[in-house]
């Protein structure tokens, strides 16, 4: 075992049950959520030197994460189930005003987030599962504060459009 | 699951779970947002359920790393961390991986001298252990000790062949004074292995920076003749320090 190693198995274990934690809270799967955070942490064993030091390692790693858990949405949605087909359509027929909070709070996210750019997705994300501000989720995907802005306006639109345009 | 936004109360000024992990993970918080989080329960209450996810997940995060060092190409295996965590060495070894955990602890009994209390998780629960009960692989160990009036300590497990490891201070090479003097809670904990033997761990408490490698000597010197430590020998170990200890002995996990 090398020194180097060491020092990642430290960062690993301090920052892994926030990998954790949001793997379960987007996958909503706990034994695909695992499987995410092992792949991270696997990422940081061989991706490490990408990291710069321009940016803080948290966001670092929630970027990483973030990505990993698309990922597997993307992957999950090629092979997409007929019940996931009628989780969004409860979830388009419940009275709920806040249509974001619903899809994150419920088991629909994976498909919603389906018609989504990459950029967005991750976004989406940062904002309604993690709950972070504007200035920090540009942080975390480094772009501008104005286009992350740009970005949650449309996302809102993009959600209210979709709840009116999917048949019950 | 918890989310930010699941949590009445938590508004537009409170701090994120980006910056409580951060404060998880590493201990800091800047300036301002420590601020907050003196006056905003909200913020408290919602650091207070990160850290007992990474206490209540260590088992799971520690297999995932493990796992994951192991899938990791070996020649892709990062050197970048020196940056990011210089001065903070985890003792590698072979008995115990280190991992952040948090209990709530009972204040130790205050009539005694010198002393170690123990904490134990396992599967979720944190109990209070006791030296020469049988421990499973998987059990994480916190130490809580009470070092009196000596300035200095050192956290050292010991094996059943007398081999020595020093957990605190983190990856040092002698003996450390403890932040406050009294009944200091250590930053790390252990996690017990699947090897066999019975081991110890054992608290120096001295009056200068005694070093590893007298400890070391000191309990190499206390083995009987087949090469193995017994636990009354450490009665006879010869230090310039108060010694406290406890054993673990290895249960099968049921
Ligand atoms: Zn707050």
């Amino acid at each position: 075992m090398t020194f180097e190693a060491d020092q990642v198995e430290q960062l690993c274990r301090a920052y892994g049950s926030s990998i954790l934690r949001r793997c379960r809270a987007i996958l909503k799967n706990d034994a695909e959520a695992e499987d995410a955070a092992q792949e991270v942490m696997v990422l940081l064993f061989e991706k490490g030197q990408q990291f710069r030091g321009d940016a803080a390692v948290s966001t670092w790693i929630y970027r990483v994460t973030t990505n990993v858990c698309l990922n597997h949405i993307r992957s999950e949605s090629r092979r997409r189930t007929r019940e996931q087909s009628g989780d969004v359509r409860d979830w388009i027929e419940k009275e709920n005003p806040d249509a974001q909070r619903f899809v994150v709070q419920s088991d629909v996210l994976r498909e919603a987030l389906g018609g989504l750019s990459d950029l967005d997705q991750q976004i989406f994300v940062l904002r309604h599962v993690d709950g972070l501000r504007q200035d920090e989720i540009a942080e975390v995907v480094g772009r501008s504060r104005r286009t992350i802005n740009k970005r949650l306006k449309k996302l809102d639109e993009w959600t209210e459009k979709k709840r009116a345009e999917v048949p019950s | 699951m918890s989310r930010a936004f699941d949590e009445p109360g938590r508004g537009a000024g409170c701090l994120s779970d980006l910056v409580l992990d951060v404060k998880v993970a590493e201990g800091h918080l800047a300036a301002p947002d420590a601020a907050h989080l003196e006056t905003c329960a909200a913020c408290a209450a919602r650091l207070l359920v990160l850290e007992e996810q990474q206490r209540i997940w260590a088992p799971d995060v520690l297999r995932l790393a493990a796992r994951a060092k192991a899938h990791a190409r070996p020649r892709a295996r990062a050197v970048w961390a020196r940056r990011l965590f210089a001065g903070l060495v985890p003792a590698a070894c072979a008995a115990a991986a280190l991992v952040f955990f948090v209990v709530d602890e009972a204040p130790p009994d205050r009539s005694k001298g010198v002393a170690m209390s123990l904490f134990v998780q396992r599967d979720g629960e944190v109990f209070i252990g006791a030296s020469g009960d049988a421990y499973q692989a998987g059990d994480a160990f916190r130490f809580r000790v009470r070092p009196r009036h000596h300035p200095y300590f050192m956290l050292v497990g010991v094996d059943g062949h007398g081999r020595t490891t020093v957990f605190y201070p983190l990856g040092g090479d002698a003996a450390a004074p403890l932040e406050d003097h009294d009944e200091v809670p250590l930053d790390a904990s252990l996690v017990l292995d699947d090897a066999p033997e019975q081991e110890f761990v054992l608290g120096v408490f001295a009056d200068r920076a005694v070093t590893a490698g007298e400890v070391a000597r000191a309990v190499a010197a206390a083995r009987a003749r087949d090469g193995r430590l017994h636990e009354d020998a450490l009665h006879d170990v010869t230090l310039d320090a108060e010694l406290s200890w406890v054993v673990l002995n290895k249960g099968a996990r049921q």
